[in-house]
């Protein structure tokens, strides 16, 4: 004769099998999660964002145009960082898409890409705290900085281009000299 | 993470702490600084918005310009590029937060003004330095590139001119003034 099964049984397999999944996901995430923190940063550093935070703790506070003026250059630097971002996406996709580019490689980009919507809306945050409504003008300000810098970062480096030229010159003399 | 940085109240700016300091740190601090004292020159707490155009520096440009050109046209090239180097002073001096095409509109006249006077004076090299920026920042214009041919053939570079001018004609294929000076150099590189 059969014995009766016991009415905690389905109770207990159900049971062992929720803290089997519970205790999986546990260790799975905390492992994720470990493996990012090891995880190298796309970009290592960020002193305007260091330089931007120490003013804002500083006792006394700096007047409003030193915070505003450290912000700025935040923001430019996250608006440069997005831009080169943008740019790599859609070439490192497909290299991995190939295989070409490692998951690991792929998942750091992903990372970086998450931890800039996270340092743009901080930055926002901090815009607002500064005045109310100067997030909305902050990027667009940032943008125009960043570029207005290239421009001037190009206007620096006529003199080597100048002098590169110059060289160019003197041994194109020299070989005409020769012929 | 901590800046090494060090606040001076009675300046209003920022230094690095000479023992920490890199090229990185040094270029946040002098932008800072410089934007400190822009927003104090303008008396606001935060820029104004991009597409706000501050009308002296405008005026004060096309002065400066003008005054360049009409030297120029009196054939005093010495005076027509200090002038133009004022002028583009100026342009730099435009508030980083405005509109970029104020900027780029500004400097784009007074580089190619200058380059075409260096040109005319044959200042090669500075001739090139000029255009090569042009050629850079305003890419789609086919004088710029001729501008950097017309370089390149001064020193009988002869490839490099070849390319710029058809780079020059592939923007402005029906430019006499470039077309010409292509079968220039395809002469001579014929000769070679």
């Amino acid at each position: 004769m059969a014995q009766s099964v016991s009415l905690y049984t389905p109770v207990i397999y159900i049971a062992v099998l929720l803290s089997v999944l519970v205790i999986f996901s546990t260790v799975y995430r905390k492992r994720k999660l470990r493996s990012l923190e090891g995880m190298k940063p796309w970009y290592p550093t960020h002193t305007s964002r260091d330089i931007y935070e120490t003013l804002a703790e500083m006792a006394p506070k700096p007047p409003t145009k030193v915070l505003t003026s450290a912000l700025l250059r935040r923001a430019t630097e996250d608006i440069r960082r997005v831009v080169k971002i943008r740019e790599a996406k859609g070439a490192l996709a497909t290299l991995h898409q190939k295989g070409s580019v490692s998951d690991d490689l792929w998942l750091r980009f992903t990372k970086s890409e998450k931890l800039m919507e996270l340092e743009l809306q901080d930055c926002a945050n901090e815009a607002n705290k500064i005045k109310e409504g100067f997030a909305s003008t902050l990027f667009s300000s940032a943008q125009e900085i960043a570029q207005n810098d290239a421009i001037r970062q190009r206007l620096g480096n006529l003199d080597k281009i100048r002098d590169d030229f110059k060289k160019e010159m003197e041994n194109a003399n020299i070989t005409a000299s020769k012929k | 993470m901590s800046a090494p940085i060090i606040y001076n109240t009675a300046t209003k700016s920022i230094s690095i702490e000479p023992e920490l300091s890199t090229p990185e740190w040094e270029a946040d601090a002098e932008s800072i600084n410089l934007m400190v004292r822009d927003l104090v020159a303008l008396g606001q707490d935060v820029p104004m918005a991009a597409n706000a155009c501050n009308g002296k520096i405008t005026e004060a440009f096309k002065k400066m310009l003008d005054s360049a050109i009409a030297e120029y046209k009196k054939s005093r090239y010495p005076d027509a590029i200090r002038l133009a180097n004022l002028a583009l002073g100026i342009a730099v001096r435009r508030y980083r937060w405005e509109s970029f095409g104020y900027t780029l509109s500004e400097i784009g006249q007074v580089i190619s003004f200058r380059c075409d006077v260096y040109l005319a004076n044959s200042q090669w090299a500075e001739a090139f330095a000029d255009a090569s920026l042009l050629s850079l920042v305003i890419p789609n214009s086919a004088l710029n590139h001729f501008r950097k041919g017309q370089c390149y053939q001064a020193i009988n570079n002869l490839v490099a001119a070849k390319q710029c001018y058809q780079t020059g004609l592939t923007i402005a294929s029906d430019n006499e003034q470039i077309k010409a000076s292509l079968d220039e150099v395809n002469a001579l590189l014929e000769k070679v």
